[in-house]
């Protein structure tokens, strides 16, 4: 059992993480990276988003006809993302500005519905939170390190706190999309040898 | 050429001849390089072009040795690289950019395997680097034999039109097609001085470095688009980096196409696009954005080619 | 055959139905209950920007016409330049400040709304900007206190054009001639037009 939880819970960070193995949401994640803070107030957002509609998808599994599965997974998705959206207004509306465009596209975030797909309308409650929980530490942990490295290089602070001084002029380059771009395939490419030279090191044992 | 194989890129090439060509190249910069350097002052021009040397050469080392590569940073190209990098930089910016822009340059082309698998021109890429991370930087122009900071004349024209151009030089139209002809503008080291430019053009086609296709198709294209949509044509081509560009920049072998026709399409494709952005854009110059965004599809246009590029035989072992 | 088909369809159309009944159920509570809160924020966030230009002011009172419409509302002076509403502000005595005039112009990356203050004696008292979606780093400085301080003082019949009384911010010539034209052209039209409203508070 215990093995089951932690297996559940780590397979989002490198094995099966959604963003840099998967290469799915990637929308949101080059957009939303600009700063750490938003990069914490997206995964938030996302996991709140996940974690309910698996959990809701989960309880009602076998009241989902199989021919009508996709609209009400939307429909479910779109429900909490909406309630999601009047909270942040109300009570968090710096973040909500902040985030944007992109809080109602969690909607269409593939990795949320394919999460659902084959995951929760199959398992039990509790494995699908813990698959929730799992998926979204993935996301957040691949988010929040490329805000890390586009803040520090493009802003020349973390967090809002500057670290160099006022003489450090950033690399503006890193908080516009292309910067996004190069980072994200800089840490692809890190990561993808750091495994392949995991798994050779395996098969020669 | 006619007994060499014609492949797109990527390919690899023969050490002693990347040496010679890549020699050629510099080589033939010179001309514009000492006109630059004579409008701009040496001290503004001179240490910015030999730390940016450095820093490719030094940077090219240290990635091959941390790639494990075979150690030929001493083969030109880098050399290169650092050279066209500076020579694309306005004259007086703080002397970090270049080493920066640089050591970018050179990661852009490792990080695709190396001269020849290299996608983008490299020093363009430096260059596009340092535009959207420093722009402040890189759009503060020195006054030709002045140390006051002046606007480039394109950027005058996107802003206040021909009328205002003219205005930088006592609003005849000969003054200014002679002053821009020698150089007596703000803009990058080596694209103001035209003379050296065409002389370096001259060394490139004699010795057979470089075919006349891309640099004639690029600046007809310029010359007529503009005119077409009512721009000075002498003008437009005189401004900007468009030659140093279509003399220099389009016509390096790794990451423009390889056959007759490809190479006029290309060139065609660079001019277009350099006059749309001058255009319709929100910057006065688009050379460096034209010519790498033709890079994309460079190896599209060669027909033959013979595996899709970013392909990779797994090894084995 | 056909019966059982058609079974089917019903019995799905309600089980979606349901569903659908059920997710705007949920949605209808959340809003109701959130409602009060999103508008306290929405107010409190204007509210916040006039009190930093006027901070002596208590009350901001919404300029109206005689049928209690805002005046100049949504009212397009140029092509991107839109006047949204003025507020007189006021302080403990009842004394006008001076007039609030909140409006938006066409930026780099979209609107630039901002509200500024406008003294009786034709000066701008001072500018905030409200949102804007420029370039970090580049048209974004435009929330910066060094851009924002010259319109400080200025007066109306200035020519608030840049490179001339207006240094502009590095490298974002657009950003700052929309803010700076925004200011002058709105400034301009509520200026033409708001005489006899001066006059309706002095008597």
């Amino acid at each position: 059992m215990k093995t089951k939880i932690k297996q559940l819970l780590t397979k989002g960070l490198l094995k099966e993480n959604p963003v840099f193995v998967l290469m799915l949401g990637l929308c949101s994640v080059l957009a939303v990276s600009v700063s750490v803070i938003n990069a914490l107030g997206m995964t938030l957002a996302f996991t709140f988003v996940t974690v309910l509609s698996e959990v809701t998808i989960s309880v009602l599994r076998k009241w989902i006809p199989k021919s009508l599965r996709i609209p009400i997974f939307i429909v479910i998705i779109a429900s909490f993302v909406t309630i999601l959206q009047f909270l942040l207004q109300a009570y968090f509306p710096s973040l909500n500005k902040a985030l944007g465009i992109f809080i109602p596209l969690i909607v269409v975030n593939c990795i949320i519905i394919g999460r659902i797909e084959s995951f929760a309308s199959k398992k039990p409650v509790f494995d699908s939170i813990l698959d929730g929980l799992g998926i979204s530490l993935g996301y957040g942990i691949a988010i929040l390190s490329i805000a890390i490295v586009r803040e520090i290089l493009g802003n020349g602070t973390i967090l809002g706190y500057s670290l160099f001084g006022t003489s450090f002029e950033p690399a503006l380059m890193f908080i516009l999309p292309p910067g996004a771009f190069l980072v994200i395939g800089i840490e692809i490419g890190i990561i993808n040898h750091v495994s392949k030279k995991a798994s050779r090191k395996e098969a020669s044992k | 050429m006619s007994n060499y194989v014609i492949t797109a890129s990527p390919h690899i090439r023969n050490k002693i001849n990347t040496a010679f060509l890549m020699n050629m190249v510099s080589i033939s910069l010179l001309p514009a390089t000492i006109g630059g350097i004579v409008i701009f002052g040496w001290t503004n021009t001179l240490p910015l072009i030999a730390l940016s040397i450095i820093s490719a050469v030094v940077s090219e080392a240290l990635f091959q040795k941390l790639l494990k590569l075979p150690m030929s940073y001493l083969d030109g190209s880098a050399i290169v690289t650092g050279f066209l990098l500076a020579l694309c930089c306005p004259p007086g910016i703080p002397l970090w950019l270049p080493v920066i822009g640089s050591f970018f340059a050179i990661f852009s082309k490792q990080v695709f395997g190396g001269l020849g698998h290299n996608p983008f021109n490299p020093a363009l890429i430096g260059r596009a680097f340092l535009v959207l991370s420093f722009p402040a930087h890189m759009t503060s122009w020195l006054k030709p034999f002045d140390v006051v900071t002046t606007s480039t004349p394109l950027a005058v024209f996107s802003e206040k039109g021909m009328s205002g151009v003219l205005g930088l030089f006592q609003g005849s139209v000969s003054t200014m097609h002679k002053s821009m002809f020698w150089g007596i503008r703000g803009g990058c080291i080596g694209e103001v001085f035209i003379l050296g430019l065409l002389l370096g053009l001259a060394l490139l086609l004699l010795t057979k470095t470089i075919q006349w296709y891309v640099p004639v198709t690029y600046m007809g294209t310029v010359f007529l688009v503009s005119w077409m949509l009512g721009m000075d044509p002498i003008f437009s081509i005189l401004s900007g980096g468009v030659m140093f560009g279509a003399f220099f920049m389009a016509t390096d072998y790794v990451t423009s196409p390889m056959l007759p026709q490809s190479k006029i399409i290309y060139g065609f494709g660079c001019g277009f696009i350099n006059v749309m952005i001058r255009f319709f854009a929100n910057m006065p110059e688009g050379t460096t954005f034209a010519i790498l965004l033709m890079n994309v599809i460079t190896p599209m246009l060669d027909n033959r080619i013979k595996k899709p590029v970013g392909f990779v035989k797994e090894k084995t072992s | 055959m056909k019966q059982n088909q058609t079974k089917q369809i019903v019995t799905l159309g309600i089980t979606l139905s349901l569903y659908c009944i059920i997710a705007a159920l949920a949605l209808s509570v959340t809003y109701s209950v959130t409602l009060p809160q999103i508008q306290l924020q929405q107010k409190k966030a204007t509210e916040e920007s006039m009190k930093s230009i006027y901070p002596d002011a208590i009350s901001f009172t919404l300029c109206t016409d005689n049928e209690q419409n805002p005046i100049f509302h949504n009212q397009v002076i140029d092509n991107c330049i839109t006047l949204d509403c003025i507020y007189e502000g006021r302080d403990q005595t009842n004394l006008l400040l001076g007039y609030l005039v909140k409006g938006s112009s066409l930026g780099y990356g979209g609107p630039i709304v901002f509200i500024y203050g406008l003294d009786l004696d034709d000066t701008i008292h001072s500018v905030s900007i409200i949102e804007h979606s420029e370039t970090p780093g580049l048209g974004a400085n435009v929330i910066k206190d060094h851009f924002l301080n010259q319109f400080k003082g200025k007066l109306t019949s200035d020519a608030f054009l840049v490179k001339q009384d207006i240094t502009p911010i590095t490298a974002s010539t657009i950003t700052s001639k929309a803010l700076s034209e925004g200011i002058k052209k709105s400034v301009t039209y509520v200026r033409e037009n708001i005489t006899e409203l001066t006059n309706e508070n002095e008597n």
